[in-house]
């Protein structure tokens, strides 16, 4: 419960990312997301483990299906983030937020 | 979000390429493994569209091992259940299987344990001699040993100062060159101890940081003062010699006398650090300014002469990646600048400089090393291949007696693929203790092996240590091992029908018989190629120890002093000398003493020349050894007088006196007056080098200076101080009973006469003979060793095979016997079967053995042959080996042959 629940940084932005794709994440689809966002190369298998990791604590749910990508091989394990899910990021935001706050003198405007 | 895997790629989809989809399928848990597939799968697809098709391969196989790498753990957690728990199952089946039959175990396990432990023997040697570092240096791969020489094998040549310096500022590719050169000094610790002789090396100033050498203590010698000469009077000690000098007490700046002259002592190098080549003897590092002090009579200035030779061993830091033919291409070319521009310069035409990775063993002993442990290797890898023959023969025979449970098991639904599996874990249990054995014995053969004094290749195995390399390779032999066994048995365990096995019938196929036969027949021609291979190096042992050397070197006992070094003047040579040798004949136990230079056997050989007295031209000239005698040395040696009478000390010639004296060997009477016996010689006169006249006062029988095997040579002793002064002097003492007791009361008698000067090289002078045939020595030592468990091994498997044979066949011997055979023909049949095998395996080893040994004729074994007045196909050492092999296959006939006569025919027939 909390944002105790949300390990460092890279499982935040595994969750953030889940949270904007919507039930229909899958690992393949968060690495892409991920990396598009971020510009930064992405270990596949530390998002799958993350995702169980998540998992395990309660902030997603996965099911094992047959999804509608492309390829031979359809199957996909899909993860829904859950509401304990997304009250650990609300939270988490505003910790992020208060922590901010004022700070702009100091770091300046947004970066591009 | 636009959805990603869709519409993206035009056309044709991309999939990884299947080897490394199989690969990611290995490496995922089973439940994960297809969506997990199919999301690489995708990932794959959009990366090679994007980057091309490499990357896409590449960052495929990154993220596989990732994912292996992530799961690995519960991985092998599912792996103690699972297939391998079916393996642990197997292991713990085999296990209890060989438990049950303790005889068949353990004789495999010796029988693997001996042919394992011998090759890992020899790789063991092979991997310390010849690949362990030096202790102390660091980052070895950028260093090189560089050596002037003739060709590879040949001895190094020495540079000088001046061409040293121009090496290094010449040689593109070496950033830093430094040499050394070594010398036999006497050292006294004053109050460390009583004197000694030390080896020391004189060093370039920066000869420790090319090296990257850090002190033990205190410091190393200062590369920045002093220029070329370096500092004065410093000197670094060895961990070694400081121990012992001072006990590891902190005695830096203590004083040492080194040829007499006082040194300090700045700093103790790093322990086992005693020189950059192996195996280094190094306890003393000079600076260059010491020079005239370890060479009398050579001036510091001498450093400065192009000509003049000074450094032997070169030691190059060199840019990495450097390749050392090309450094020595590059040597090659600033030599010929060198003899072009200078004109005089250290080097001859036909040196070229030859450049060697790394530190360590020297070249030329690298190279000995080589064929020492090749010609081993061989030897160890036949011994493996009749364990190996063995083993297997003991799993034929065993497997027979195994077959009820095998077809037990069957009965209940094991497939031939599980009960094979069986067997080959039932094999890899005895490999791994076979090689847990080998190691064993490797560890205890190399303790008794590595003793320095049993030849140069011993002393470069001391300190062996069993690395993780040696280990490595115990366990790829060892698994080896067990397949090249397992596999046949394996396979012919799950042959034949479950009946016959479930009935209790033995297995005998004719098949089965005749590979079981096979195997002792290859065991008995390989046993056959060590016996013979032994008995080769055995004789050349003894026909090496039995050729007359001239002298006695039994009761006898030598030691060598060095006066001239320590600044004893001529007169005080001589005056010291004679006392000693009146003191040591006063001795009770002494019947002689004399002194001899340069020292005989080992010393230095000195050419001395004599002519007829008409004979005028160079091509006349009589060439042979010369040495310088005191009046008791020639008795002391144990020559033979011939005719005429020994020299006397005093008999030094004067100038302008009458003729000096010599005595000659009985060559040099034939070569000089060949038209006259040589027993007619004394009192002829003969001439010397610049013509002055000699007169020969005696003749004495043909002599070997320098051991058995140079045939005998001309030999001229002059008496005391006619001729030059070698630093070299040795004396001898022949003693009425055993030599070795009176080394203490000799050591006294020296530092009673000259308390300053260290006596080393104490000794009996039979050991002195030994050292020269040292390399023989041990490798006929070793060849019998390997020979007897050659026939060991053979002995057991022959009577292995012969038991097996009367065990499987003991209803028809009952029947034999019920028939009214006698016991006689029953025993002779199977010695008959017995005595076939071991012919059979007799003649083809003898072929192989002729084939074999047939380079061993020009193989060399140190510096001198291997084989010694005897040829490869020697008819004595061939028939001997036949006749010990066939008393060996009678001796293993034997056993098995009484159990079958004393089958009683009633109880077998009764057997169900």
């Amino acid at each position: 419960m909390g944002t105790k629940g949300i390990q460092g940084e890279f499982e935040h932005h595994v969750l953030l990312v889940a949270a904007r794709i919507g039930p229909g994440s899958y690992t393949a689809a968060l690495v892409v997301e991920i990396e598009e966002r971020t510009g930064r190369e992405v270990s596949p298998s530390a998002v799958y483990v993350a995702l169980r990791r998540l998992e395990k604590k309660g902030l997603v749910r996965s099911s094992l299906r047959t999804g509608d990508g492309p390829g031979p091989l359809r199957e996909r394990r899909f993860f829904e983030v859950t509401e304990e899910g997304v009250r650990a990021l609300r939270e988490s935001r505003e910790r992020f937020l208060s922590l901010w706050e004022g700070l702009e003198p100091v770091v300046g405007e947004g970066t591009p | 979000m636009s959805r990603p895997g869709g519409g993206d790629e035009p056309g044709r989809p991309t999939h990884p390429p299947r080897l490394l989809r199989v690969l990611l399928r290995i490496l995922l848990p089973a439940r994960e493994r297809d969506h997990l597939q199919a999301e690489m799968a995708e990932l794959y697809g959009r990366r090679s569209a994007r980057h091309g098709r490499l990357r896409a391969r590449l960052w495929y196989l990154r993220h596989a091992a990732g994912f292996g790498l992530r799961f690995a753990p519960r991985r092998l957690a599912a792996l103690a259940d699972g297939s391998a728990g079916a393996t642990l199952r197997d292991a713990r089946l085999a296990g209890r299987v060989l438990l049950r039959r303790p005889g068949y175990a353990l004789t495999t396990l010796l029988t693997l344990g001996i042919g394992i432990g011998g090759a890992t023997v020899v790789f063991a040697a092979a991997n310390w001699a010849l690949l362990r570092p030096v202790p102390g240096v660091s980052r070895p791969d950028g260093l090189l040993t560089l050596r002037l020489q003739q060709g590879e094998s040949s001895p190094a040549f020495p540079v000088s100062q001046p061409d040293l310096e121009t090496f290094e500022e010449r040689l593109a590719p070496i950033t830093d060159l430094v040499a050394s050169t070594e010398y036999e000094v006497n050292l006294d610790p004053g109050a460390g101890g009583p004197p000694r002789r030390v080896a020391a090396a004189l060093v370039t100033p920066d000869w420790f940081r090319v090296l990257g050498i850090s002190p033990y203590r205190g410091r190393l010698l200062d590369p920045g003062s002093g220029g070329p000469e370096g500092e004065e009077d410093v000197a670094v000690v060895s961990h070694r010699l400081w121990r012992d000098i001072t006990g590891g007490d902190e005695a830096l700046g203590a004083t040492l006398r080194i040829n007499g002259h006082p040194y300090a002592v700045v700093g103790v190098a790093p322990p086992g650090f005693h020189g950059a080549e192996l195996p280094g003897h190094t306890d003393l590092w000079l600076p260059p300014a010491a020079l005239p002090h370890v060479e009398p009579g050579r001036p510091l200035e001498s450093l400065e002469q192009r000509g003049s030779t000074l450094w032997r061993q070169l030691v190059a830091r060199a840019a990495p990646g450097a390749n050392p033919t090309v450094i020595s291409a590059e040597g090659a070319r600033v030599m010929e600048e060198v003899r072009q521009e200078y004109r005089r310069h250290s080097f001859h035409a036909n040196y070229t400089l030859h450049a060697y990775p790394g530190v360590g063993l020297a070249p030329r002993a690298r190279n000995t090393a080589r064929r020492t442990l090749t010609v081993l290797g061989l030897g160890a890898l036949l011994l493996l291949f009749l364990a190996c023959a063995n083993a297997t023969n003991l799993s034929l025979a065993h497997a027979s007696a195994r077959r009820a449970a095998v077809s037990v098991h069957r009965a209940l639904g094991a497939g031939r693929s599980r009960v094979a599996r069986l067997v080959l874990m039932e094999h890899l249990i005895l490999g791994l203790g076979g090689g847990a054995l080998g190691v064993a014995l490797t560890a205890w053969s190399l303790r008794t092996f590595s003793d320095a004094s049993l030849s140069r290749f011993g002393a470069s195995l001391q300190g062996i240590e069993l690395d993780v390399r040696v280990l490595g390779f115990v366990a790829v032999v060892a698994l080896g091992v067990a397949l090249l066994t397992g596999l046949p048995p394996a396979l012919a365990a799950g042959r034949g029908g479950i009946l016959p096995g479930l009935r209790g019938q033995a297995h005998g196929s004719r098949s089965a018989a005749r590979t079981r036969g096979g195997l002792v027949v290859v065991q008995v021609a390989l046993a056959t190629v060590l016996l013979v291979g032994a008995g080769l190096l055995a004789r050349t042992v003894v026909n090496l120890g039995s050729v007359e050397l001239g002298y006695e070197p039994g009761s006898a006992l030598r030691f060598s002093i060095d006066p001239r070094s320590q600044g004893y003047g001529e007169e005080e040579v001589r005056t010291l000398l004679v006392r000693l040798e009146e003191r040591l004949r006063e001795e009770p136990g002494v019947r002689a003493a004399g002194f001899v230079s340069p020292a005989p056997i080992t010393g230095s050989y000195v050419t001395d020349h004599a002519l007829p007295p008409g004979g005028d031209d160079w091509e006349d000239m009589v060439r042979g050894a010369g040495y310088q005698v005191t009046s008791g040395a020639l008795e002391a040696l144990g020559v033979t007088l011939v005719e005429g009478r020994w020299l006397d000390a005093s008999e030094t010639p004067r100038p302008g006196g009458p003729p000096a004296l010599v005595v000659i060997s009985e060559a040099g009477a034939r070569q000089v007056f060949p038209e006259i016996p040589a027993a007619a010689t004394p009192g002829r006169l003969l001439r010397r080098l610049r013509g002055e006249p000699a007169r020969i006062v005696g003749v004495v029988r043909d002599i070997r200076p320098r051991g058995p095997y140079e045939a005998p040579v001309p030999v001229f002793f002059r008496p005391w101080g006619d001729g030059p002064a070698w630093a070299d002097i040795a004396a001898v003492v022949r003693t009425t009973g055993d030599p070795a007791a009176l080394g203490g009361r000799v050591r006294a008698i020296v530092a009673s006469v000259a308390p300053d000067l260290p006596v080393y090289g104490l000794r009996p002078m039979r050991e002195q003979v030994d050292r020269i045939i040292v390399e023989q020595r041990l490798a006929a030592r070793i060849a019998a060793v390997l020979a007897m468990a050659g026939v060991l091994l053979t002995g057991v498997g022959l009577a292995g095979v012969l038991g097996y044979a009367v065990t499987s066949r003991r209803r028809e011997i009952a029947v034999r016997t019920a028939l009214g055979a006698r016991p006689a023909a029953v025993v002779g049949r199977f010695v008959g079967y017995g005595a076939g095998l071991a012919m059979a395996g007799l003649v083809v080893g003898l072929a192989a053995a002729a084939v074999l040994t047939r380079p061993l004729e020009s193989t060399s074994l140190g510096p001198h042959a291997v084989l010694f007045g005897i040829e490869p196909l020697d008819a004595t050492t061939y028939l001997a080996g036949g006749l010990v092999m066939l008393a060996v296959g009678a001796a293993a006939a034997w056993i098995p042959a009484r159990r079958a006569a004393r089958v009683a025919p009633m109880e077998v027939l009764a057997e169900p």
